[in-house]
């Protein structure tokens, strides 16, 4: 019986100009800097009547740092009335979208994922072998954990953020 | 992630749609890439109900193709289609009819093992099977055969999104493998 816990989630929100392929984009090519594997579990988009589109995603990028532990995230995304929109950068037409992006990122720490620990008394040997024990090493990929989650969230938001200097353009 | 037993697909992912698109188009840019990776292919159910507020269609398609002697690789794809009607548009001066409709398309995987049954023919082959697939076997399955499958299926999955126009893709893992 493996188990799975979370221990960090972070919000983010944010409305304005943004490059939605780009920010897929950055997303994407964060995964696989750190070596995550990808899972897009859901994507949703709906084109509403006056072109707007309403998008839903859900992303499980995961990574196996040993054979006992592995990292995964969940990230849930919604973007409300995106429109495209036309903006002129330093001279050249771009463009754009505009919208309401929601995001929550959750980190998951899962160990014995393979679940070779399955009866209950192993799942207390295994229990008590990772709070006393092995703990240094399960704090590590913990602290790992959060870490990564950070980053990203981090590497969203500076990318959302720089996209607002855009706007008087 | 371990596979191995061809009896329990894993869901890859999932896409729901609403707008406007030539049907037709994208179930033979679907299976123009099962062709194309040289995938046997067979549609096994075709369901179409006409309703008031347009047709409702449910279609089956596994495709397979074998990896190695001992592992064949298999891909299913489940389209459910509500409110289908054909609607006339004029794009780039041409008339055109496409279908106006809400999509949901699933994509599964799995990896069969031993696909020809050579290991099945008494109780012992059978746990030297399992053994087998259960210890010795099991890093290059899940990290060599399992993997390559799935980003194999995530192909398919950004070609869909690129057909339908979806916001949503990037090319970043499609060098995988």
């Amino acid at each position: 019986m493996g188990e799975k816990q979370r221990f960090i989630t972070k919000f983010l929100s944010y409305e304005g100009l943004f490059d939605y392929k780009e920010f897929f984009r950055v997303m994407d090519v964060w995964y696989r800097d750190k070596f995550y594997d990808k899972h897009e579990r859901r994507n949703e988009q709906i084109t509403n009547p006056d072109g707007s589109k309403q998008i839903e995603l859900e992303f499980l990028p995961w990574k196996k740092v040993t054979d006992y532990y592995r990292l995964s995230m969940k990230i849930e995304m919604s973007v409300t009335k995106m429109k495209d929109v036309e903006v002129d950068i330093d001279g050249k037409k771009r463009v754009l979208q505009h919208g309401l992006i929601n995001m929550k990122f959750t980190g998951y720490l899962s160990v014995d994922y393979e679940r070779k620990w399955n009866t209950a008394f192993q799942y207390f040997l295994r229990d008590i072998f990772d709070k006393y024990i092995n703990r240094a090493i399960t704090q590590k990929y913990e602290i790992m954990l959060v870490g990564h989650v950070n980053d990203l969230y981090n590497t969203m938001q500076a990318y959302l953020n720089m996209q607002q200097y855009r706007k008087g353009l | 992630m371990v596979m191995g037993n061809g009896t329990d697909p894993v869901m890859l992912a999932r896409i729901r749609w609403k707008g406007t698109t030539d049907f037709d188009g994208l179930l033979r840019t679907m299976h123009g890439w099962f062709t194309g990776q040289e995938y046997d292919f067979l549609e096994t159910r075709f369901k179409h109900k006409t309703k008031p507020q347009g047709s409702e269609m449910e279609i089956n398609w596994k495709a397979w193709r074998d990896a190695t002697p001992f592992l064949r690789n298999w891909i299913y794809v489940y389209f459910h289609i509500w409110d289908y009607k054909d609607v006339e548009v004029i794009k780039d001066g041409k008339k055109r009819t496409l279908g106006k409709f809400r999509m949901l398309i699933d994509f599964r995987i799995d990896i069969e093992a031993d696909y020809e049954g050579r290991w099945l023919n008494s109780a012992f082959k059978r746990w030297l099977l399992t053994s087998y697939l259960k210890h010795i076997y099991k890093q290059q399955l899940d990290n060599i055969w399992t993997d390559k499958l799935w980003y194999k299926g995530h192909q398919l999955h950004q070609e869909t999104k690129q057909y339908l126009g979806m916001s949503a893709h990037s090319d970043v893992y499609d060098d995988m493998w």
